[in-house]
């Protein structure tokens, strides 16, 4: 069959089109247009079927698995398909295991070398901790280093890429924050709060790192492991209650490293990842209800709290 | 019900614009006044009481984005309203010094010229329901001189300041305390003159297509 590849502007994107098997499945066009493009290997391609000018609606993003067949409404031999560039990617493990790579070797740097002293604290070569510093180390670092293994180990990505921006985004974010945490917890004339406190955020802090895990362990289970992506309805532990459980128990753990460590750059982390992670899951529960609406023998998506009981 | 509620918000606004008009009206004025008359080194003195009450007030517009009363997004008000309240109370209220400094006058007189036009803008259209088109243009063409003189006296001002930002440590907050937070008003200051490089050129082009658009709105009208 013919497709024709058009911009989003209307432009005849690759003149002539391209020539198809009848049985071709969509990986086969993205194939067919990287092979004459060069520049645009698929991950880069959003394909989407042409909608009428003016409607307002999100147009549907071709399937990878699905013949092109699907995608002919009537017209067996020809397909006009949208094509949009998407920009460079990267895989979502190289994005995450850069963006958490900064805060697992710079909060060491901070801890261990006398980096104060270019800040004008001269004479700190070898800094004495308070045990709460000390903890806060482990701490910290485990949890990014957690992050890692989960990375590779457990997630299961919606989307195979990132655009490559992101990395920059996304780093600076992370780096930034790590640098200006670690700075105030590391210094030399840091303040240590209660034992009694400390204790209670630590403990509170590991009690939730390992509530997020199972969390991780769940919505990896939802998933099949070829990387179709897809939407299920989480199910079982907190996520009962909670559609976004796993970002519930990442904010409360932060709260338990703020209890025990005591600084303003550590809370101001907090309410900033609790914004960005309370989008996200506005965003994932909208998705979720507009996809499981009880119509069409779909379950309807049951009625919970979105990210933070009691307030949303 | 509805128009009770259009009628109150129109009445409002038109006082409020109208209001802050005056006081930027004032400003210019008292700035020209004391040019003429003694120099440039007093004219912080001269138009001290406007300035405050009038940038201060520009508080509220942030208020009316958020709830609603005025269309324009909270985004693009609040970097410009952040850098005006920066410059009137963080270095000319509190670093006296530098109140003598010529730019103050090519400040004061570039937000002034700026205000009278936008406040004036938006009263006509709160209270009378529509601008003449050469205000339009005003509006959407002024800032083509007016940004860049008036950032350049925001980033001169700045800079000269510094001096005594770092003498002064006002503002600053030293270790160790209870919340193992600290704050260096100096390199503070630096990182705002940082913001600028890259905030200027975007703020401007932002401008260039707003009156793109309003300019040629109106044409088709």
């Amino acid at each position: 069959m013919k497709v024709t590849l058009v911009s989003r502007s209307g432009r005849e994107f690759i003149k002539g089109g391209l020539e198809l098997n009848d049985s071709a499945t969509v990986a086969d066009l993205q194939e067919a247009i990287h092979k004459r493009t060069k520049k645009f290997y698929p991950s880069r391609q959003r394909l989407t079927l042409p909608m009428p000018s003016g409607s307002r609606e999100r147009p549907a993003i071709l399937n990878f698995k699905k013949s092109l067949k699907e995608y002919c409404d009537g017209n067996e031999n020809s397909l006009t398909v949208v094509f949009k560039d998407l920009g460079p990617q990267v895989s979502y493990r190289t994005l995450f295991f850069f963006e958490y790579l900064g805060p697992l070797i710079l909060y060491p740097v901070f801890y261990y070398f006398p980096v104060y002293e270019f800040f004008g604290y001269k004479g700190v070569t070898h800094p004495v901790h308070h045990p709460v510093q000390t903890y806060a180390l482990y701490y910290w670092c485990f949890h990014y280093f957690k992050r890692i293994m989960e990375t590779f180990f457990v997630h299961r990505f919606s989307h195979a890429t990132s655009p490559l921006s992101n990395v920059f985004r996304n780093c600076a974010y992370y780096w930034t924050f790590g640098a200006y945490i670690a700075y105030y917890v590391n210094h030399p004339l840091y303040t240590p709060v209660g034992d009694l406190q400390m204790k209670i955020g630590f403990g509170f802090g590991l009690v939730c790192q390992l509530a997020n895990f199972y969390c991780h362990i769940i919505l990896k289970n939802l998933r099949g492991p070829d990387g179709s992506g897809g939407y299920q309805i989480p199910c079982g532990f907190l996520f009962n209650i909670v559609t976004c459980a796993n970002y519930t128990t990442e904010i409360y753990q932060w709260l338990g490293f703020n209890i025990a460590t005591q600084t303003v750059a550590g809370y101001v982390f907090l309410v900033v990842a609790t914004s960005i992670m309370t989008n996200w899951a506005l965003a994932k529960n909208r998705r979720l209800k507009k996809l499981f609406d009880g119509k069409d023998g779909k379950p309807k998506y049951p009625r919970r709290w979105v990210i933070l009981p009691p307030f949303l | 019900m509805a128009s009770a509620l259009t009628v109150l918000r129109r009445l409002y606004l038109s006082i409020y614009n109208w209001t802050v008009f005056i006081g930027w009206f004032q400003v210019l004025f008292l700035a020209l006044k004391t040019l003429k008359e003694s120099g440039h080194e007093n004219v912080y003195n001269a138009v001290e009481k406007p300035l405050l009450l009038a940038q201060s007030a520009a508080v509220l517009e942030i208020l009316h984005g958020l709830i609603g009363l005025v269309r324009s997004p909270v985004s693009s008000t609040l970097p410009q309203i952040g850098s005006r309240l920066y410059l009137t109370w963080g270095i000319l209220w509190s670093f006296p010094e530098i109140r003598t400094h010529v730019l103050v006058t090519s400040l004061v007189i570039s937000w002034a010229i700026t205000e009278i036009i936008r406040y004036s803008f938006f009263g006509m259209k709160e209270a009378f329901g529509f601008a003449p088109s050469w205000h339009l243009w005003l509006r959407y063409s002024t800032f083509l001189v007016l940004y860049p003189t008036g950032i350049t006296s925001e980033v001169g001002l700045i800079y000269f300041s510094l001096p005594y930002i770092k003498a002064s440590e006002k503002y600053c907050i030293r270790m160790p305390n209870k919340w193992n937070f600290s704050f260096d008003n100096f390199y503070a200051a630096i990182l705002t003159l940082g913001i600028y490089v890259p905030g200027s050129p975007h703020m401007y082009r932002y401008m260039l297509g707003q009156r793109k658009r309003a300019l040629s709105k109106s044409k088709k009208e």
